[in-house]
């Protein structure tokens, strides 16, 4: 016995099917006009969750971004007080060696001078307890306070005079202390909590590495605006030491190399960063990309469903206008 | 040689004629009816009438003709069986309907596909404490009154999505209370009433048809709430009057039946709701069957094998591994604890990083526990008397150093966490990830229950296809059939003309010479 087809069921059965093909008209319409695979996840759950992973590392990327930028203008801040100390050291290097140790003009020629070492002084400490924003580039991790200070000669980093060899060891601490960046290189911590150095960028440069800090061999200062005050007073004096002079000088240029080292550190850090800020650029538009494959739908094949969708549905509308066709009802007479 | 009786033709023409009246008044009827809900297409049952009785002189020479045509009944073409299959398959569409349609609400509180809130949010707070983190702008107060407004507006999407997803079980309890009870409840009171209509039809002769029709439409539309056993017995009322009483048990997953419909009795059903702290009906629900007899059963809400009933109740009640024990069904139970561990594990953090500054988060209902509901930025916090600890510890007066704001990200970001219920590890994984895991949770249980419905649907419709084969109205078969039965009743018009013919020339023509 054949199944009997009723008009029931037909009816049934083709408003099931236009529903189904209304509906794949309305997901494509809704592809075309969003640009998005699909706008609920459980339509494709994978595809949804690798689009939140990229969210997130898209928004972490941005963050590195930012950092980069904000490290670079604080960096350059740094930089101009390296090049102003170097002017001075270079300065000092040219005008007050030999000419000043000829001493051709006596006493008052020789106090001119070191009224302009100890101004060149207080030009080096104004230069060191510069700002960015509202906090102090070459103070370590106490930003907020002037790291440097200079009274009757005496030249203190964060209130602990620079000469005093009992300082030494609370000196090299402040020496060796950083402020990490988080640029994407892996951020990590030791067992005792301290940023592991390989993971971040550090971004702090204590005044007293270029200036130094401490005595050579127990007699000569290491630091340079300490070395000026003395040649100063050298100079002062009735009678002119032309040979402890020569010393101090000698000893000064020697210290004043510290300022091109840094400077060349300082060098290489402003290349990683560009280097850091190309490869996040670069890896920002590679999540783009990934995310649009992921989530989004290119246009072309948007378009082609839509039209397709539209195609099915007007070829179901057309059937059904003949799904309830003649009946014998018609031919009877 | 047996005499006819000289009238005897006019009795089976106008049998005849009768039965095709009746047979066309049938085919009227299912013409008249092809489009109505759950008709069932009628027959007129024909049997022809043999001759009967003995004579008192029989010979061999006898011919016995029959005497005409008999209208046995009108019956229902319908295929009990199919019934059967088809009510077995309902309460598996019913069930996949309403979970899907819970994971739906749902769905819309968790899935971020389209939206900016909560993994947007918390990206914020990571990304204002990156900018914090740098020298220039550690020490600032501007950096953190930054942090807390982003907190501020994470918690608001956060409380959003705390009276949304609780919203969606109100309202599921409010509809099992107001609308799906009184349903099934109306449906049983109608089902008996048709039960006493019918049998009152029967006895009375008229097999009524149509409200059989009827009381199927209603036992189908129940099926689809819980597995039911539909048996029909036979009772004798004499006189040789037989009438169908109808049973309507349901299936518990034990085996057990409960008589919810018998004959003129019948039963209900209860749902209990426990009022929450604002008296507001909550979870649990229990749902207790009371039979014909007015015995109340105990919980059955986990008990039934499927249907609308088993699906919303296991959706208000389950937490799955939440629920002490652990349960088969993530509910939306499942959803709230969830987001109120991701909460916990984030005040967690935040204040852990905090000591000794002061807490940056607390509960605003002054409880231990932080749910999504109750977690405030602390008070401290907004008046500023606490602020962000960003020294390492042993640091303090170091003015800029910020290394606990970087180990605070690390753990907002990095870390993985473990999720724990009942001392088990329910999931491990970073803060975001906790968080992602239920919206992915989501969204794979609402694809799985929606293919699942979409096959349950397409196995009922294929029955349903089947069962209109059967009882359903062919108009080509009708219009046949009118074709047939005019012409037979034409026949029998024609009989009974020749019959009267004969009779007439009987009467009034044979003896007649010469008149």
């Amino acid at each position: 016995m054949s199944m009997r087809i009723t008009t029931n069921m037909v009816m049934r059965n083709y408003n099931k099917n236009l529903s189904r093909t209304v509906g794949g008209l309305e997901s494509a319409r809704k592809q075309v006009q969003s640009g998005r695979r699909f706008s609920q996840s459980y339509e494709d759950p994978t595809a949804a969750a690798k689009g939140a992973v990229l969210d997130r590392r898209y928004a972490r990327n941005g963050d590195y971004l930012g950092a980069v930028e904000n490290t670079q203008k604080w960096q350059d801040t740094q930089e101009s007080v390296l090049l102003e100390l170097n002017e001075v050291v270079r300065n000092i290097d040219r005008d007050y060696s030999t000419t000043v140790m000829n001493d051709p003009e006596g006493k008052v020629g020789r106090d001119a001078y070191a009224a302009n070492l100890r101004e060149l002084q207080r030009s080096m400490i104004n230069t060191l307890n510069v700002k960015y924003s509202d906090v102090f580039v070459m103070a370590g991790n106490d930003g907020l306070n002037a790291p440097f200070t200079f009274e009757d000669g005496v030249v203190k980093y964060r209130g602990l005079d620079v000469d005093d060899p009992a300082n030494q060891e609370a000196l090299d601490k402040m020496a060796k202390e950083s402020s990490y960046i988080d640029l994407g290189f892996g951020l990590s911590f030791d067992d005792k909590g301290e940023v592991i150095s390989s993971s971040a960028f550090d971004s702090a440069l204590p005044g007293i590495n270029i200036v130094g800090y401490g005595k050579t061999d127990g007699k000569y200062s290491n630091n340079l605006i300490v070395l000026a005050g003395q040649m100063a007073e050298v100079l002062e004096a009735d009678e002119f030491d032309s040979e402890a002079y020569s010393e101090l000088w000698e000893h000064f240029r020697e210290r004043g190399e510290t300022v091109s080292d840094q400077f060349a550190k300082l060098g290489a850090k402003t290349q990683l960063l560009e280097a850091t800020k190309e490869r996040l650029t670069k890896e920002k538009d590679n999540i783009y990309e990934q995310y649009k494959s992921t989530i989004g739908i290119e246009e072309e094949e948007a378009i082609t469903n839509y039209s397709w969708a539209q195609y099915a549905y007007n070829v179901a509308l057309k059937i059904g206008t003949s799904i309830i066709g003649p009946s014998l009802l018609d031919f009877m007479n | 040689m047996a005499l006819r009786s000289t009238f005897a033709g006019f009795n089976t023409a106008q049998l005849a004629m009768a039965a095709s009246q009746r047979a066309l008044d049938v085919t009227g009827q299912n013409l008249a009816n092809i489009n109505t809900q759950g008709y069932t297409r009628q027959r007129l049952d024909l049997t022809s009438i043999s001759p009967e009785g003995a004579s008192i002189s029989s010979s061999p020479y006898d011919i016995k003709v029959g005497q005409g045509v008999q209208m046995e009944e009108i019956e229902r073409i319908r295929d009990p069986f199919l019934d059967v299959q088809y009510r077995n398959q309902l309460p598996k569409v019913g069930t996949a309907d309403a979970m899907d349609a819970i994971l739906a609400e749902i769905g819309n509180v968790f899935d971020e596909t389209d939206k900016n809130a909560v993994c947007q949010k918390l990206s914020n707070i990571i990304s204002q404490l990156q900018v914090m983190a740098s020298p220039d702008n550690a020490a600032t107060s501007t950096s953190d009154s930054l942090v807390r407004s982003a907190c501020e507006i994470f918690l608001d999407t956060i409380h959003q999505n705390a009276t949304d997803i609780k919203g969606v079980q109100k309202d599921l309890i409010q509809k099992l209370n107001e609308s799906v009870v009184p349903n099934v409840n109306t449906c049983l009171e109608q089902i008996r009433n048709l039960n006493i209509s019918i049998k009152n039809s029967q006895i009375l002769g008229n097999p009524a048809l149509e409200l059989q029709d009827q009381r199927d439409e209603l036992i189908d539309a129940l099926a689809t709430y819980f597995p039911i056993d539909v048996k029909y017995t036979t009772e004798n009322y004499g006189a040789g009057i037989s009438v169908d009483v109808l049973d309507i048990s349901v299936k518990l997953k034990d085996g057990t039946k409960i008589n919810l419909v018998s004959d003129d009795m019948r039963g209900s059903i209860e749902i209990k709701t426990t009022p929450d702290a604002n008296g507001v009906p909550g979870n649990p629900v229990s749902l207790h069957f009371m039979d014909t007899e007015g015995n109340k059963s105990i919980d059955a809400a986990d008990m039934l094998e499927n249907g609308v009933l088993k699906g919303d109740m296991d959706m208000v009640n389950k937490s799955e591994v939440y629920d002490n024990p652990p349960s088969d069904t993530k509910g939306i139970g499942f959803y709230i604890k969830g987001l109120d561990k991701f909460v916990a594990q984030f005040a967690e953090i935040m204040n852990k990083w905090n000591e000794p500054n002061g807490k940056l988060f607390e509960t605003s209902d002054g409880s231990d526990e932080f749910t999504a509901s109750n977690i405030v930025v602390s008070d401290a916090w907004m008046s500023g008397e606490a602020q962000i600890k960003i020294q390492k510890t042993g640091d303090e007066d170091l003015s800029t150093d910020y290394t606990n704001v970087l180990q605070m990200i690390d753990d907002l970001t990095n870390t993985r966490f473990a999720v724990e219920s009942n001392g088990e590890q329910v999931f491990k994984g970073t803060l975001a990830e906790i968080y992602t895991n239920l919206w992915n949770t989501q969204a794979i249980e609402r694809q799985a229950s929606s293919t699942i419905l979409e096959n349950h649907q397409t196995v009922a419709d294929q029955i349903s296809n089947a069962k209109d084969s059967v009882s359903g109205v062919y108009m080509d078969e009708e219009v046949m059939n009118l074709m047939r039965f005019q012409q037979s009743y034409n026949a029998a018009a024609r009989l009974m003309t020749t019959l009267d013919e004969i009779l007439e020339r009987l009467i009034t023509g044979t003896g007649v010479v010469g008149r």
